[in-house]
């Protein structure tokens, strides 16, 4: 910077602050910097912190392209509005894209149950409750069949969110749209592929890494063969900031995750051209404004770089990063829920600014239940709101230049770069996964801002501050699983009387042989599919070579607590678990619980960490548990309190089986229930009748969680008087 | 003295292989209130007096955190299953001995054995009037008398605790990282001296040629240290389940030797000695601090030492001429 521009700045800084001293206000703390994201942001940017920066003279569709993947932009197209869904079966599911389509939605987004997710058909014993709850309920090619019928798919694009089912899930698609007149070579759209964020966050794997790497191998080598319309991975950074990362770990882990595909396709013997041009990327969009537009630029300024030093491709698309964001379902609140329609629209203007290829844009529902119609519809409706009465597709990267936005895409970039640099120095994204480097810092991150919203420190409107007591219900999408999984289960039944039992065997064979071997799985599963083997089938018979993979769960002791401290109510509920275990002998035990294929974590894990901060001994039961699981360790373990962190919405078949098994096998002397998570108010009576002590909403406080437990339990001790 | 009363409704539960009754009773094991305590203590003279005591092996497990310990037990406790064992499992871990609460995710790095028909026990070992070992070996007893067999025990050590582990368990299976060294030099021989059975774990994937090597120069230095009858040094993947059978076969043929030398019941008479040494020493701690207790009835002494008016020592003797015994101290 110049002797003007400093003394500029200086001159600034004194009336900045003078004003500020008239107002009484604390000068040092208004003037400095504020964190978001764990990115300092000052007051005032100015033309010295262009200085030096090197991507400022490209334009949009040029390397590194920071300011657009296409030269034209949202002048040529704008944006993809691509909202995700699926439930129930595949003809309701049907129904509702072909209204979504006929309402302005322009590509379709299919949301799987859990069951499918995970390998499994929908008459597997390890499923009930999970069919057709939060996703859609897909068992075979006749199934994908229906999930399509009379939408062209040689003309609208689809993205498919499978990772660790996507060998049977892809086959099954193809085999639909082969039957349906559209061979694979036309089918565009986007297979989500991505395993490493599975083992990382979203927890739908299926088999241990490796095995798992070479999956995705086998289907970037196939469609880069067959399908040169589709995106063999949608590369995700989204879930991660779900489950708490900040935007460097996000944009880091992500990059790392992409440059650990294009290695695993290199080793297949692929040339970079061949495939990197076909592969996508997904992030998050959540409420931190700038950083979230900044970190879209800054992606593709990495990516381009990255792919270029390591591979020097031939083809400029090889290193052009295009991107589908989702806002931020976490961001959104189970309080004032029609607070999160101005939410989602601002973070939906983020992505656009941030020059997003294509959107989802969540419900105002998001965190009661599956969006009902009406929510749909207004989260439809906000990206058209934007993309017709705006005018935000007039002009082409409206922030490029812009002092603050470009350093802040620089300072985004560099600590991202440090963060891959670390990743690869410990062996790359597989390795870096299998010994947990991500999770921990992702996890932690979640903690720690879960405390800072506990302390007030950062605001939620609705829940933390300006609150309100007079809310009413709302009516939320609940789908009847049972019928579903009957009506599935029927349907198995007929396939499996109609098929070729023998060319079904025959496929099946063949695909356990080419596991153990070198065939491309993709290839083999088209076959078995088409014979009409089941997804359940064929994820077993890869399981017979492979072996299914679990991972622990962990709490993170010691990180909510530091971060509380001094609270007064943390103190106040830290004396009542003492009382109790002074009273007892011991702490009271809580075992923390998943039932069901339900794979969010990040409520459980964070329950855990901080009550035993609080001074609970605390059990953290394995992922996938089935209702008898839980019951044996709770009662192995004598703990006090059994608490279900319940997500995908299995609670009302699997915990009513819980309470019921616990009083079986202990009587009255059994432990308390409690539950937590995704509940809608219409279920609360049925829990409470099952047995269930006590129900605790999103956003609810930790030290509000361990007081009230403890309550319960002094409460229930002084009612039998037992010891 | 109060005489512990045996709950006999909690005694036939456990002979009859109740979980739940096991499971309460070794609640009453962990509490830190004067009244379970006894009728824990009541409990474990009943089972101590149980034959299948004697035969039901007690293995440690030992090693780093994140040296793979759960997850071998995950393996080699199916394994057992499968071989018609009825193993439990006992993770004690020494980072939850801070006041406040711990977490224990150990069911979560057992998820198949916390399926099967295992008895699987982690345990924050902070309450317990007679220290962490002293509780594992109670558990282990009521779990013998129970039925289980074996008693796999876990902890983390590598450094002071592997002589504790010693004074638990029949055989200690010392687990190693892939590449371990460094740490190991600082690990001293003393651990490579007691050590029954020691394990390269993770040997697989990329891992499998550096656990090979380290696997090569344990086995020489166990050479050099203690001769022909050295241990030898197994590789396992509790991943892949490779040489899990034969990891339990060395284990098996140890045991069996031993309970055919004598050595074995030797080793429990020694760990009972250790058992009744600590159990004296934390009966007095707690005797002098006990509400009631030493400290409290010679409260005068102690003033006066603080005071000034007699000096430390002497105030110390005067306490203990006043009891009935005069131990030379
Ligand atoms: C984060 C998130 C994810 C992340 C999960 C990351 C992770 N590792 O956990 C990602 C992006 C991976 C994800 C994926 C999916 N998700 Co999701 N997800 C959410 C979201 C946005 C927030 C959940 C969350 O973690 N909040 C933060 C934590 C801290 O809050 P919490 O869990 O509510 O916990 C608080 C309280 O509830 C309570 N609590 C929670 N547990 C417990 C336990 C006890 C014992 C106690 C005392 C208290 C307690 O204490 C906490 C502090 O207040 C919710 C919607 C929402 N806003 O709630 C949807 C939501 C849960 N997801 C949903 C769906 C459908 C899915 C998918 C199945 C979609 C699909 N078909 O592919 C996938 C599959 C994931 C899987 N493997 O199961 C649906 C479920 C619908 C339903 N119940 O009917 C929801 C409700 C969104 C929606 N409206 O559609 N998701
Ligand atoms: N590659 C490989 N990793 C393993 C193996 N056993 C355990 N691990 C991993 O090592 C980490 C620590 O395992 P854990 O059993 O919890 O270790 P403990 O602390 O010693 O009980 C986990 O991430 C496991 O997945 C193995 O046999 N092979
Ligand atoms: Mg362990």
């Amino acid at each position: 910077m110049n002797d003007r521009g400093r003394a500029q700045e200086r001159a600034w800084l004194e009336r900045a602050s003078k004003e500020l001293a008239r107002a009484g206000d604390e000068t040092a703390d208004a003037l400095g910097p504020r964190l978001r994201q764990g990115v300092a942001i000052r007051p005032l940017y100015t033309a010295a912190d262009l200085e030096g920066l090197e991507h400022l003279d490209a334009l949009p569709g040029e390397p590194p392209y920071v300011r657009g993947p296409r030269a034209s932009m949202y002048r040529g197209r704008p944006w993809t509005l691509r909202q995700y869904a699926g439930f129930s079966t595949a003809e309701e599911s049907n129904e509702f894209f072909l209204r979504a389509l006929a309402e302005g939605q322009r590509g379709l987004s299919v949301a799987f149950d859990l069951a499918t997710h995970r390998g499994y058909d929908s008459d597997h014993p390890r499923v009930a409750g999970d069919v057709g709850k939060a996703g859609v309920a897909v068992d075979s090619v006749e199934d994908m069949k229906r999930l399509f019928q009379g939408i062209d798919l040689g003309a609208v694009s689809v993205s498919m969110t499978m990772n660790g089912a996507v060998l049977p899930v892809l086959a099954a698609f193809i085999v639909a749209a082969e039957e349906a007149g559209v061979e694979q070579g036309r089918l565009s759209g986007t297979i989500q592929n991505d395993i490493l964020k599975e083992f990382m966050v979203r927890n739908t794997y299926i088999y241990p890494p490796a095995p798992s790497m070479r999956i995705v191998a086998d289907v970037i080598e196939y469609a880069s063969e067959h399908m040169p319309r589709f995106n063999s991975v949608s590369i995700s950074g989204y879930h991660m900031q779900e489950a708490g990362a900040t935007a460097v770990q996000e944009l880091a882990f992500t990059l790392a995750d992409g440059l650990e595909y294009v290695r695993v396709a290199r080793e297949r013997g692929l040339p970079v051209d061949a495939f990197a041009p076909r592969l996508s990327f997904f992030f998050g969009i959540g409420m931190s404004f700038f950083v979230e537009i900044a970190k879209l630029r800054a992606a593709r300024l990495l990516w381009s770089e990255l792919l270029t030093e390591r591979y020097q491709p031939q083809d400029p698309r090889s290193c052009l990063l295009r991107v589908h964001c989702q806002t931020s379902g976490v961001s959104l609140t189970a309080q004032q829920p029609l607070n999160n329609v101005v939410r989602t629209a601002v973070e939906a203007l983020a992505a656009v600014f941030g020059g997003t290829q294509s959107l989802h844009t969540n419900a105002w529902d998001e965190a009661i239940a599956l969006p009902s119609d009406a929510a749909a519809r207004v989260a439809r409706a906000t990206q058209l709101v934007l993309q017709h009465e705006t005018g935000v597709t007039d002009v082409i990267d409206p922030w490029g230049g812009s002092y603050f936005m470009e350093s802040l895409t620089a300072e985004l970039a560099r600590e991202a770069r440090a963060l891959i640099d670390e990743v690869e120095a410990r062996g790359g994204m597989t390795q870096a996964v299998a010994a947990g480097f991500p999770q921990g810092l992702i996890d932690r991150a979640a903690i720690e801002r879960q405390a800072r919203v506990d302390r007030g420190e950062e605001i939620v409107v609705g829940v933390n501050r300006f609150t309100a007591d007079d809310e009413a219900p709302l009516e939320a999408r609940v789908v009847d699983d049972e019928r579903v999984r009957r009506e599935q289960i029927a349907r198995l039944e007929a396939l499996r009387r109609s098929r070729d039992e023998e060319a079904v065997r025959g496929a099946l064979a063949r695909l356990e042989a080419g596991a153990r071997g070198h065939d491309n799985l993709l290839a083999s599963s088209v076959e078995a599919m088409r014979a009409r083997a089941t997804l359940g089938e064929v994820s077993a018979a890869l399981e017979k070579v492979f072996g299914r993979y679990e991972q622990a769960l962990r709490g993170l002791a010691g990180v909510y607590g530091r971060s509380v401290q001094g609270e007064q109510s943390w103190e106040t509920c830290q004396r009542a678990v003492q009382a109790f275990a002074e009273r007892e002998g011991r702490p009271p035990r809580i075992l923390i619980a998943k039932l069901g294929q339900d794979g969010h974590d990040r409520g459980a894990k964070l329950i855990a960490t901080g009550l035993a901060d609080a001074g609970f001994d605390v059990d953290l039961g394995p992922l996938f548990s089935t209702p008898e699981e839980v019951a044996r360790i709770a009662l192995d373990n004598d703990v006090h309190v059994v608490g279900i962190s319940t997500q995908a919405g299995a609670h009302t078949t699997l915990v009513p089986e819980l309470t019921q098994l616990l009083r079986e096998a202990a009587g009255s002397a059994g432990p308390l229930v409690v539950c937590g998570g995704i509940v809608p108010q219409e279920h609360h009576e049925q829990l409470v009748e099952a047995g269930v002590a006590a129900l605790f909403e999103p956003g609810t406080p930790v030290p509000v969680i361990a007081a009230r437990i403890v309550e319960l339990l002094v409460a229930a001790r002084d009612r039998d008087g037992s010891t | 003295m109060d005489r512990p009363e045996l709950d006999d409704e909690l005694w036939s539960g456990i002979v009859a292989g109740d979980r739940r009754a096991l499971a309460r009773a070794i609640s009453l094991c962990e509490s830190a209130r004067a009244d379970h305590r006894l009728r824990a203590e009541a409990l474990v003279a009943r089972a101590s007096a149980e034959p299948r005591l004697a035969t039901t092996a007690r293995i440690g497990l030992t090693g780093p955190a994140g040296v793979g310990k759960s997850t071998l037990i995950d393996t080699l406790g199916q394994h057992l299953l499968q071989a018609g064992h009825r193993p439990a499992v006992l993770a004690v871990d020494p980072s939850s001995r801070r006041t406040g609460g711990s977490l224990l995710g150990d069911q979560t790095r057992m998820p198949r054995l916390a399926r099967g028909d295992a008895f699987v026990r982690p345990s924050p070992t902070r309450g317990h009037l007679g220290g962490a070992g002293a509780y594992t070996l109670e558990a282990a007893i009521l779990c013998a008398a129970a039925g289980f067999e074996p008693v796999l025990i876990e902890t983390v050590g590598v450094g002071q605790n592997e002589t504790e582990i010693d004074d638990l368990v029949d055989l200690v299976v010392l687990l190693l990282q892939p590449g371990a060294g460094d740490e190991v030099q600082g690990m001293k021989r003393g651990l490579l001296e007691h050590v029954d059975v020691l394990v390269v774990a993770k040997a697989d994937g990329p891992l499998l040629g550096v656990a090979e090597e380290t696997r090569a120069r344990f086995a020489g230095a166990l050479r050099l240290l203690r001769g022909p009858t050295a241990p030898s040094v197994a590789l396992v993947s509790a991943q892949e389940g490779t040489g899990i059978a034969e990891l339990w076969q060395v284990i098996e043929a140890q045991l069996d030797e031993r309970r055919q030398s004598g050595a074995f019941a030797e080793r429990r008479a020694r760990q009972r000695r250790a058992w009744f040494r600590n159990g004296l020493v934390a009966a007095l701690t707690r005797a002098v601090d006990a509400p009631g207790g030493l400290r409290e009835r010679w409260a005068h002494l102690e003033e006066a030492a603080a005071h000034g008016e007699l000096s430390v020592p002497e105030a110390v003797r005067a306490v203990l001429e006043g009891l009935s015994w005069s131990p030379r101290v």
